[in-house]
């Protein structure tokens, strides 16, 4: 099997990697979101899973969970009352979204009222996104006491040399996913976007080390391909998925970039290999990891700001879905950006969920991809 | 509008008049301060110091009662803001961004020294980030913490054994937050904080909601509902907004006494009251005669809304030595008491019980998450206990998507066949 062809198998098939580590007598800890420190569970001995997939059939958790949540959150709801990650020692929902810390109110009431048959213990960590010196610390020690939490699965002792080999292994991952990004970045792209979100978010259900090495092997032989498209940024909700790429690429662009914690901010900062160990991995997760409460706006669109800076972007799509309450009012100044270059970057919004949206996402957004493929041949 | 039954509800809507007259004067003419502060945000501190808190959501509850929601969000959307964004929370941010001219609301709101929100929903700091640039003011957040540990009876343990009943971690970030706060608002106003004056704020906001729990037990046990709730609840609410003045206290006494006197009399909204509703969400500011469209057809009859009940629960602080953590204690979890499992489901089926509940109709308004969110969970646990919900997907402030026809149909289905 290729390096690319084992990364699209765990991206596509997401508890695999868990599984095998549960065959092998290593605790599975289900993570919710980019913002719960995996290096910390993998300290303390365990196997992280990021919990995220795409489910047409909410069913269970339907009876709960209103509609008017964002459809990942649903389907982990869902699954976690139906079993559907396998065996799960604990489940940590981070404090970095209200959606998030709504599904961790719910999950405890349907324990409570007797309806949670199969939901693991939840646990809340409490990492505060505004980046005040009070955030900071109260970040720190919440980090502090997951970190002794999590020890208490296996039952080791907190250790600092386990959190700096976890660190090591998480930076080696990280290096080699920014070999893979800048591969998209080069001009013409080297990496399509589909493939890119398959690279980068198997890194969430694999093995570190097997990631690692995965990746390695396949950039030292990468695939020989230079696209000669319109290249588009998405900005806007977090794709788990990639139907909207596979929707561009189709159509004639290429994905280059996307503003989410899915592709090109992945891998993001290493983590301080040479300070105190856990407060390293807290300052990544607190400093570095984006999500809906960091403050303020402008630290908010920092990297959209600096991407768009570099000048090789054809045009953007916002991907705005219908359960957004959140993108909408970032929107009217993130567009404001697109005029203060040299050049006026096209953009188009997306308002339809691209998950449910079959044909009609093409048709929609045929004409601006098109209108860009006859731009860049004009030019 | 509706046309008021009571007294103390006249006062309240002419002192809040003459007071936000008074308010815009003072800002023009004068140079004074005033704060723009979301509901959760601790308005005591600012009446402890002599400035004038206008809430944000009191100020949404103008902008609908004035028919202006629909000219306002029309307004955001021209400027780029999609119509499905949070609405009681950002109507008066509209009415900042969108120039109304001559038809803004009481003339609109002037520029506040300050702006202050709690970070209890992740729209909260782009609407009060949006606000603050569009005055060019100061904006201070709120951050939430989440809590892990939940007992019941919030509404009972709360009100004295504060300390015990947080986490301490909680608590001890949500003092230290308005302690910052209190700085940044010495700074920018000039007005100095004193702890003692505060504490005098708070013995007054108590004596406020101790008359509440007074009407509301009134009206729990009067053989029928003696007010019209969707009065009652706007008249508690105005006066909520002054909490902490003498003021506040001698129109909620008045108001005790007006209720007292109805129940003597025997006089009930309703003489035909046979069935008795519950009112679960914000008040539908901008469909008021709802709430008695069915007492004629059904002889159904809405008993039971938020206020003045929230008041005394939520409110009511005992135990003043310290006043800011006292304080703190009472905004930590005030969102969560209304709207979050378990919290929340558990107190509405105590006030069910307590009021003698035939069914509860519930808004749920997809377009303000926050307020929404626990809707389901609290529709189980009523109807767990026998109590019939029916859900109203609507908004409180955007008549856009309220189809009256329909509602009717589904009110009227559900007393007829829900409740019989």
């Amino acid at each position: 099997m290729t390096a690319l062809a084992t990364f699209e198998r765990h991206y596509r098939d997401r508890c695999l990697a868990a599984a095998a580590a549960r065959a092998a007598g290593i605790p599975v800890v289900g993570i919710v979101g980019n913002t719960v420190p995996a290096e910390l569970v993998r300290a303390a001995g365990c196997f992280p899973l990021t919990l995220s997939g795409i489910s047409n059939d909410t069913r269970v958790g339907d009876e709960f969970m209103e509609p008017f949540f964002e459809p990942e959150v649903r389907y982990i709801f869902d699954g976690l009352l139906r079993g559907a990650f396998g065996e799960l020692a604990l489940v940590i929902v981070p404090r970095t979204s209200d959606q998030y810390f709504k599904l961790f109110l719910y999950l405890r009431e349907v324990v409570r009222i007797g309806r949670g048959e199969r939901v693991p213990p939840v646990y809340l960590y409490d990492l505060l996104h505004t980046r005040s010196d009070r955030s900071r610390r109260y970040g720190l020690a919440r980090t502090r006491e997951l970190y002794e939490r999590l020890c208490e699965i296996r039952g080791v002792a907190q250790d600092d040399d386990a959190l700096r080999a976890a660190i090591v292994d998480a930076n080696q991952a990280r290096r080699a996913m920014q070999a893979a990004i800048e591969l998209r970045e080069r001009v013409p792209c080297a990496l399509s976007g589909v493939d890119a979100l398959a690279v980068l978010g198997a890194a969430r259900f694999m093995d570190v080390n097997e990631y690692r090495r995965t990746l390695e092997s396949f950039l030292a032989e990468p695939p020989v391909s230079s696209y000669e498209r319109p290249r588009i940024l998405i900005k806007g909700f977090p794709l788990n998925h990639s139907a909207l790429h596979e929707a561009i690429e189709r159509l004639g662009g290429v994905v280059v970039a996307e503003d989410d914690w899915w592709g090109s901010r992945s891998a993001g900062a290493l983590i301080d290999e040479n300070g105190a160990p856990l407060e390293a991995i807290f300052e990544k997760y607190f400093r570095d990891e984006p999500g809906p409460r960091v403050h303020s706006d402008a630290l908010r669109q920092r990297w959209f700001r600096a991407r768009l800076a570099r000048g090789d972007i054809d045009g953007v799509v916002f991907y705005v879905p219908p359960f957004d309450d959140l993108i909408g009012w970032e929107l009217p100044s993130d567009r404001a950006l697109l005029a203060q270059g040299t050049r006026k970057i096209p953009d188009f919004v997306l308002r339809m969920e691209v998950g449910a949206a079959g044909a009609k996402l093409d048709e929609a957004l045929r004409p601006f991809i098109e209108g860009l493929s006859r731009a860049r041949e004009t030019a | 509008m509706l046309e008021k039954q009571l007294e103390a509800s006249r006062i309240a809507a002419a002192r809040q008049r003459e007071w936000f007259a008074q308010l815009r004067r003072d800002v023009f003419e004068n140079g004074q301060p005033y704060v723009l502060a979301n509901v959760d945000a601790p308005g005591d501190i600012f009446q402890s110091m002599g400035i004038p808190v206008v809430p944000n959501q009191w100020w949404a509850a103008v902008v609908a009662s004035r028919g202006m929601s629909q000219f306002y969000f029309d307004g955001m959307e021209r400027l780029g803001y999609q119509r499905n964004l949070c609405r009681y929370c950002s109507a008066g941010l509209a009415s900042t961004m969108v120039d109304a001219g001559d038809k803004a609301p009481w003339g609109g709101l002037p520029k506040p020294a300050l702006l202050v929100t709690r970070l209890a929903c992740d729209c909260m700091q782009r609407v009060f980030s949006l606000w603050a640039k569009a005055f060019n003011a100061p904006l201070f957040l709120i951050e939430s913490t989440g809590v892990t540990e939940m007992p019941l009876r919030w509404w009972e343990d709360c009100r004295a054994d504060w300390e015990a009943f947080h986490q301490t971690r909680r608590l001890d970030h949500m003092t230290e937050q308005f302690y910052d706060l209190i700085a940044l608002t010495e700074e920018v106003t000039g007005r100095a904080f004193s702890a003692a004056r505060l504490r005098e704020v708070l013995e007054l906001a108590n004596a406020q909601q101790e008359y509440y729990d007074e009407i509301r037990t009134m009206i729990a046990e009067a053989p029928r509902c003696p007010i019209r709730i969707a009065e009652a609840q706007g008249t508690a609410m105005i006066a909520q907004w002054h909490r902490g003045t003498e003021w506040a206290v001698e129109h909620a006494k008045g108001f005790r006494d007006e209720i007292a006197r109805r129940v003597n009399d025997g006089i009930a909204v309703c003489p035909n009251e046979r069935i008795r509703l519950m009112w679960i969400g914000a008040g539908l500011w901008h469909k008021a005669q709802f709430y008695q469209a069915f007492e004629e057809s059904h002889g159904a009859v809405f008993t039971w809304a938020e206020y003045p009940s929230f008041g005394p629960d939520a409110y009511l602080r005992y135990r003043l030595e310290e006043p800011v953590r006292a304080l703190a204690s009472r905004y930590v979890a005030i969102r969560e008491w209304l709207h979050d499992p378990p919290w929340a489901n558990a107190w509405y089926v105590h006030e069910a019980k307590r009021n003698r509940i035939d069914g509860a109709v519930m808004l749920v308004p997809t377009n303000s998450r926050p307020s929404s969110t626990g809707s389901l969970f609290i529709a189980h646990e009523l109807e767990k206990a026998g109590i019939p919900v029916l859900l109203l997907w609507a908004d409180m402030v955007d008549p856009n998507g309220w189809d009256d026809r329909k509602i009717h149909a589904q009110m009227v289905d559900f007393l007829e066949k829900r409740i019989g």
